[in-house]
């Protein structure tokens, strides 16, 4: 499928080699070849788990990426968690506050942070607290230069130091959306009969959001989940690129340039699975929280 | 009625929506003692369930009841009470019960869960302590097992059952006054007699007045020792049981009763009152009744009736109290002449 | 009334002031070659006025190859916005198709295209545009069209495909069929209106991805390419001294914002007009609209 854009990797403008250059590297890699079969080896190839080689990196793909995946999940983890924790209560907030001035605030808010692409955000971010008012590191995972001096606490300290403007980012961005979707749940709940029979019995209003229609508008969230994992992702690698985070968006952005198509084409197929397997936990989770399956 | 446990006076709980104000509630006055039980009976679109809600102050935007609106409960004007207090008064001292049990309970948490709650909220009993409450009130309410059902859900259970648990909630604090909307209308026969006799059955039990809203006659001669008939947002015939059944006064009651299928009595048809409910934003001028009413006249399209007394006890919002001779000229209602009817 | 005007009554503030600005924008964007100073591309004084901080002469500033980005937002806005309405044109039509075809289809054959659509939506959006625009490069304006809008058509499938279902149970369908009406002809009759309404509200807030998205790959440099700059473009040249030349990302990032949020705006509002559930309620609890029976 991918093959199927016009041209090859080696042909790319101001390429350095020479036509006949050119032609053995396209011979040994394999684009002469009918498309057809040049995808048929790939599959056969990716059964196995052998994922091509990168010839920008000069080393296996799967390789570079084993080193990489593990830190986009690091900081996809950490801002999802943080996500769904900032915006569920931003939601819950809103839902209690209906009506009043601050309610309004955080919808302004919301929208606001909903709208921004997630690289202009990260730009200004880092801007602001990198440049302008120097706090936080500009990039990069950690110090190399101070690295081999840093005790063991330095260095977590110095981590977490330069995960903290890339998590903000990503966590204003996500945490936006998941506030509004949270708000709309509960908007649906909200009006529904049980919650009435509850205001009936006497309980308190705060308790009427918090906990009779949080427990029903969780369901939905538990979707959302899922479905802003292939979201997060996209963002992640923008953010990686803007703060030089060494992981697969990394990667990948600098493939772009070189045109390494087996880089990218991996990464694409590993955000995939990624996406996917978020996707079951999310349906597992929801058939585990809403008690009417789980009676099943 | 001088001690009174419940002395609603000219309440009016109006709309005010795109299409205009609805008049939903429209002066409604009456009370009700301690350990009786009152019907309030009407069709749908009449203001009984507003009524219901409003005395519970369960009315939100873009309703509201409107100032001059007293409805005295021990003692206090209900009006008057702050949130905080009208939110200790509810589920404790007067408790509802709700129409469609399913809705009504919430699907996430346990039987037990919600009625436990009652307890928690209003006694600050702990989680155990309220829990036994719960059970004990399921096995009050005729539910086997009552430990085990507890940790049920809501749609573990039939539409009997919840209607249970339901009146199992609002009793958990042993209120002085239960108002029951349509607690039987979403239910199979059946069930419904079984559900009536568990209420009467509870009041006897706890002294517990019950205001029973309902738009089945039948339902009510069952069950209530007064009747009160609602048609649009206003109390038009008021009675014993006994005398309503008998004697029916206002034309509207006896289109109700009419329309009622009854065992004994040879009916070739259900007489059904022609013409339809009118619009709570438009209660027709005069009379409100007057329209669809087989004996209406001048007076009744111009003059708003008000509540007579046609025997002791008994009121009556029908002009026909003062002319009764109307009666014997019976004429096809004005709905039907103009071609609206049925 | 028109339907328009009763729509506009209906439409809360916010979203009044949305449409304004929006109009406004589209007014600016397709009078930009009138409007514009000088020509987006134009390279005015490579010596003298390179790399100038906002002023007079140039209110937006300069970048590093004199170029006035004032014009160059004016002349963005027409990239960005053209394509973001025409992808997101084309995944309405695409996905109103498809959610027709699987609502219409057999349960077997609507079965495979959920699933189809499920397996297509695990894809991340973003990544799979990047694989592919890193082949394609560089992209006509007119193929990043067509990739943004054959990546954005899913929520519109399966809101038609929902509508359909329904409008296919009903009687009168079934009235009609025997009647010899066609198939195709009922289900377009009866189901388009019904779901135009949240399709624009759908596509409305769609709009503000697809530029944010558009935005994104041209900063990564495989989007809009020159002579026709988006604004996302310009951040991709506007990155290599963001501290020293802060106009250059600041701007056309500003005009982005206030044209998402616009849209974002409006596709809410719309929702409140399209959906009378959403606003107030007569009592709690209850569903109907205030004057109905309770």
């Amino acid at each position: 499928m991918v093959h199927l854009a016009p041209g090859d990797p080696f042909g790319a403008e101001g390429s350095r080699l020479t036509p006949e250059l050119r032609e053995q590297l396209r011979v040994r890699f394999g684009y002469d070849r009918p498309l057809v079969e040049q995808y048929g080896r790939y599959v056969a190839n990716v059964a196995r788990g052998e994922l091509g080689f990168s010839h920008s990196l000069q080393m296996p793909v799967a390789t570079a990426l084993a080193t990489a995946i593990p830190r986009t999940l690091l900081l996809m983890g950490v801002a999802l968690a943080l996500s769904f924790g900032l915006g569920m209560w931003l939601g819950v907030f809103e839902a209690k506050r209906r009506g009043t001035a601050a309610a309004r605030a955080t919808n302004a808010i919301t929208i606001v942070l909903y709208s921004l692409p997630a690289f202009w955000l990260g730009l200004m971010i880092l801007l602001a607290f990198a440049y302008w008012i120097p706090i936080f590191p500009a990039g990069g995972m950690r110090d190399v230069a101070l690295a081999d001096y840093m005790t063991p606490g330095q260095a977590l300290l110095d981590r977490v130091k330069h995960l903290v403007l890339p998590v903000l980012t990503l966590v204003l961005w996500t945490g936006a959306y998941v506030a509004r979707y949270q708000r709309a749940a509960l908007a649906e709940v909200l009006p529904l009969d049980f919650i009435r029979t509850a205001r009936a019995k006497g309980v308190p209003a705060h308790a009427l959001v918090s906990r009779h229609a949080l427990r029903n508008a969780l369901l939905p969230m538990i979707t959302l989940a899922g479905y802003l994992f292939p979201y997060l992702l996209g963002g992640t690698v923008v953010i990686e690129r803007i703060y030089a985070w060494p992981g697969m968006g990394w990667l990948v952005t600098n493939a772009i340039g070189s045109r390494d198509y087996p880089l990218v084409i991996a990464a694409v197929l590993v955000g995939g699975i990624m996406v996917a397997l978020g996707n079951l936990l999310a349906d597992i989770g929801y058939g585990l929280a809403d008690p009417r399956i789980r009676a099943r | 009625m001088a001690n009174a446990l419940l002395a609603v006076e000219n309440l009016r709980t109006h709309f005010y929506t795109e299409a205009g104000v609805a008049r939903a509630v429209d002066g409604v006055t009456f009370s009700i003692g301690a350990g009786e039980t009152v019907g309030l009976v009407g069709e749908s679109g009449c203001g009984k369930s507003v009524t219901a809600f409003s005395i519970m102050r369960l009315i939100a935007s873009p309703g509201r009841i409107e100032p001059g609106s007293r409805m005295l409960f021990e003692g206090k004007d209900l009006m008057t009470l702050s949130d905080e207090e009208m939110r200790r008064v509810r589920g404790n001292r007067i408790a509802m019960i709700f129409q469609e049990p399913m809705t009504a309970l919430n699907p996430v948490f346990t039987v037990g869960d919600q009625i436990a709650e009652v307890a928690r909220v209003h006694e600050r009993a702990s989680k155990k302590a309220a829990w036994n409450r719960a059970i004990e009130m399921l096995e009050l309410v005729g539910i086997p097992a009552p430990a085990e059902r507890a940790k049920e859900y809501p749609h573990q259970m039939s539409g009997g059952m919840r209607q249970r648990v339901v009146i199992a909630m609002a009793l958990v604090m042993k209120p002085a006054l239960v108002i029951a909307d349509e607690p039987t209308t979403a239910l199979d026969v059946t069930i419904q007699a079984q559900i009536l006799d568990l209420l009467k059955d509870l009041q006897t039990r706890f002294g517990t007045s019950i205001l029973l809203i309902t738009h089945d006659m039948g339902v009510v001669a069952e069950t209530a020792s007064r009747v009160m008939v609602m048609y649009g947002g206003e109390i038009v015939e008021e009675a014993p049981v006994s005398r309503i059944f008998a004697n029916p006064h206002h034309p509207y009651t006896e289109g109700l009763l009419g329309a009622m299928p009854r065992v004994g009595r040879d009916q070739a048809r259900l007489q059904t009152i022609p013409g339809t409910v009118p619009a709570p934003t438009a209660w027709p001028t005069g009379c409100r009744f007057h329209d669809r009413c087989p004996y209406s006249w001048e007076r009744t399209a111009h003059e708003h009736p008000p509540l007579y007394e046609i025997e002791a006890g008994h009121f009556s919002r029908c002009h026909l109290a003062q002319e009764p001779q109307r009666r014997a000229q019976p004429h096809e209602p004005l709905v039907v002449q103009q071609g609206a009817g049925a | 009334m028109s339907l328009i005007a009763r729509w506009w009554r209906r439409l809360a503030p916010p979203g009044r002031w949305a449409t304004a600005v929006l109009l406004a924008l589209v007014a600016l964007a397709v009078l930009a070659p009138l409007i514009a100073r000088h020509a987006p591309e134009a390279q005015l004084d490579i010596v003298g006025l390179k790399s100038q901080a906002p002023d007079a002469a140039h209110p937006f500033g300069t970048d590093r190859y004199s170029r006035d980005v004032l014009s160059r937002v004016l002349h963005g806005a027409r990239v960005t916005l053209s394509v973001a309405t025409l992808a997101v044109l084309l995944s309405a039509v695409v996905g109103t198709l498809y959610g027709l075809a699987a609502g219409m289809a057999g349960r077997a054959v609507d079965a495979v295209l959920m699933r189809t659509l499920d397996a297509l939506l695990s894809i991340p959006r973003l990544l799979f545009m990047i694989a592919l625009l890193a082949m394609w490069s560089p992209v006509p304006v007119a193929g990043l069209v067509l990739l943004l809008g054959l990546t954005g058509w899913f929520d519109v499938a399966r809101l038609v495909r929902a509508e359909t279902l329904s409008v296919r149970e009903l009687d009168f369908v079934a009235a009609a069929r025997s009647l010899g009406a066609g198939r195709l002809r009922i289900m377009l009759r009866h189901v388009l209106p019904n779901v135009a309404v949240p399709v624009i509200v759908t596509t409305t807030l769609g709009v503000g991805n697809v530029i944010a998205l558009e935005a994104t790959l041209s900063f990564l440099g495989i989007g809009a390419q020159e002579p026709n700059a988006s604004w996302g473009t310009m951040f991709h040249e506007g990155v290599v001294d963001l501290s020293g030349m802060w106009w250059l990302a600041f701007f056309p990032g500003l005009a982005m914002v206030t044209t998402v949020v616009a849209f974002n705006v409006l596709g809410d509002a719309l929702r409140g007009v399209l959906d009378p559930r959403q606003l107030e309620r007569a009592s709690p609890g209850t569903r109907s609209a205030a004057g109905k029976t309770v």
